[in-house]
């Protein structure tokens, strides 16, 4: 594009464009970004990428080495491992992002009544955050799926709601920031009410806080949800996830470490790839980071 | 003289801190008529900004806010918020200080011009970009189709408390507070803000309560001047007499304080201040509140508040000894 066309693009679009080029030229964002993006078709598209069904089984190849039929070999059961592995991806991606949504949903309302309206509602939420806070995650998480009973559906559950305390520190903050900004003075001046004051003036200047936040948050959460099926909290057999590979890979360490190898890879991979992403939209989004 | 459009009286701003509270006005009065330019003068912390921003309800909630003042036959410091909310940017607007942060900067500044039109005035978005264009045009800033489009990063100060001020101008309100609107600006920028503002008078018939602590400014555009000194006010008059015939020594003070080019030897002259500091305003004080800082102070001074007497027809000045000379 030359330079008399992009003069022509309206601010907007130009910003957009400076974003878009910041992260660009970071390698390890970008990798972070196209690899995350592969796990997530992989997820999608699970059923027509996977050469079997997670629940066939081949009792002809048990615990088979790789071979042209079974890319990465066969478990005790004589389940398709790399099928398996593809299958787990959605149970992680699912966990991943819909117990995102759902920390989001209920922290930033939470956050933004606390931080802006301050009175008696915020010390209350800020000290019963604090309170949640003091549990580590996964110990609370673990808790919470353990009262909610072992599923998927209560894993994300239980993974969404032991994210939200960390959540709704974060946007109380900004909240507790932003309604100082002379802007909101001068909206309030001009009549704004506090309603128009949070929609057009709060939340959207702590959006790209926020999108940093729940991208970070995404990989946690991706552990989270291995660990709880790691652990017979999440995923149930027959269906299948990276947590409840492992967890039945552990018979097999010596014999079959493979079992183990492959969704441990996909774990690490996976996380390790939301976070290179989630790094590089921080250093482009959030003001603090900027050099 | 028809009824004025704001008559504030006895406006008393206090508030309640960990460590007391502070009196932040004491008794203020004034009134502004229609169109007309009222000063606000003092130096930081007299309460000039305070008692303004208590008109609307502005004062954080440590603030209570007594006295009355009348606008339009309501009490703004009676009516309910939902009532002060439809006075805010409808009938009262304010321009504040900070033209670099009082702007949102997610948004276009057409996008803020027009929320406050849609908020008061009903209009439509089509509607309200038309008469933001044309409001950006009042204010003179130029290219206004392309500058509705931009977002506040990409304008300058200046061009900022235009935005401010057709914002302000919106929904064509009666009184416009400015509070220091040029003080953060470089000063030929001063010049054409102070400039648009007279002009904005003149065509929208808009009264104007203009607080800074300049008294160049005020020179330059208002009618009549206040000048405030620790929360109450020191002297009254309209600004021809003000400047011509000065009756409190702070007033005195603050006119032998305007740095002047030239004059006596190479421009090196020293400039004149005020000795002394402004009082704690912790409790209320039972003498006068510049006596520490007043050449004329003597012992009736520093036992006896002054009260306002009037010296000439539109003159009030709160002293014991007032008159006296500047140098000009």
């Amino acid at each position: 594009m030359s330079y008399v066309e992009v003069a022509r693009l309206s601010p907007a679009a130009r910003r957009r464009r400076i974003m878009r080029r910041r992260f660009f030229r970071r390698p390890l964002a970008v990798i972070g970004l196209f690899v995350s993006l592969t796990f997530v078709t992989v997820a999608v598209f699970a059923p027509l990428i996977a050469p079997y069904s997670y629940k066939e089984t081949d009792f002809n190849a048990i615990l088979a080495h790789p071979s042209r039929e079974h890319l990465f070999g066969t478990d005790a059961l004589g389940h398709d491992i790399f099928s398996q592995v593809v299958y787990g991806a959605r149970a992680s991606m699912e966990a991943g992002v819909l117990a995102t949504l759902l920390a989001l949903a209920v922290a930033v309302p939470v956050g933004l009544v606390a931080g802006y309206y301050r009175g008696w509602i915020d010390p209350v939420i800020a000290r019963l955050t604090d309170a949640l806070l003091a549990f580590p995650f996964l110990i609370l998480a673990v808790g919470l799926a353990a009262i909610l009973g072992p599923s998927l559906k209560n894993a994300i559950l239980a993974l969404g709601i032991g994210a939200v305390p960390q959540l709704i520190r974060i946007a109380r903050g900004e909240a507790l920031s932003l309604r100082e900004e002379d802007y909101v003075r001068a909206a309030i001046a001009n009549g704004a009410s506090d309603l128009t004051i949070l929609r057009r003036h709060v939340l959207p200047n702590m959006m790209s806080t926020i999108i940093v936040q729940a991208t970070l948050l995404i990989p946690i959460l991706i552990i989270g949800e291995a660990t709880l099926s790691f652990l017979g909290l999440g995923v149930q057999p027959p269906a299948t996830s990276w947590g409840v590979q492992l967890r039945a890979a552990q018979d097999y360490l010596f014999d079959a470490p493979r079992l183990a190898i492959y969704p441990g890879v996909a774990i690490v991979v996976a996380t390790l790839a939301f976070n290179l992403f989630g790094d590089g939209l921080r250093d482009v989004l959030d003001p603090r980071t900027q050099r | 003289m028809t009824a004025p459009l704001l008559e504030v009286t006895d406006l008393s701003v206090r508030f309640d801190t960990d460590d007391g509270s502070v009196h932040a006005v004491d008794r203020l009065s004034y009134t502004l008529a229609l169109g007309e330019v009222l000063g606000l003068v003092g130096e930081s912390g007299c309460g000039k900004s305070v008692s303004a921003l208590s008109l609307l309800g502005l004062l954080p909630q440590t603030a209570t806010v007594t006295g009355k003042a009348s606008f339009d036959g309501t009490d703004l410091l009676e009516v309910s918020a939902r009532q002060l909310r439809r006075i805010r940017g409808r009938e009262i607007s304010f321009v504040f200080q900070e033209p670099m942060t009082s702007l949102n900067p997610v948004f276009t500044v057409g996008k803020q011009i027009s929320e406050v039109l849609r908020r008061h005035l009903d209009l439509s978005s089509r509607q309200a970009r038309r008469r933001t264009i044309e409001l950006l045009k009042l204010v003179r800033i130029p290219a206004a189709e392309r500058r509705v489009e931009e977002y506040p990063h990409q304008l300058s100060g200046g061009m900022r408390q235009r935005v401010m001020i057709a914002m302000a101008l919106a929904c064509d309100p009666k009184i416009l507070i400015a509070d220091e609107p040029t003080t953060a600006l470089d000063v030929t920028i001063q010049a054409g803000i102070l400039d648009l503002m007279r002009d904005l008078r003149e065509r929208l018939g808009t009264a104007i309560v203009l607080i800074t602590h300049n008294l160049g400014v005020v020179a330059d555009i208002a009618d009549r001047v206040v000048v405030m000194y620790a929360g109450r006010k020191a002297e009254e008059a309209p600004v021809r007499e003000l400047f011509a015939n000065p009756q409190h020594p702070y007033t005195i003070g603050l006119l032998n304080a305007i740095p002047r080019l030239g004059e006596e030897g190479n421009g090196r002259v020293r400039l004149q201040e005020i000795p002394g500091r402004v009082p704690s305003l912790s409790e209320p004080l039972d003498h006068c509140a510049f006596a520490d800082r007043c050449p004329r102070a003597d012992d009736l001074t520093r036992s006896h508040v002054p009260d306002l007497e009037r010296v000439g027809p539109e003159h009030l000045v709160a002293c014991f000894h007032p008159g006296g000379e500047w140098r000009r």
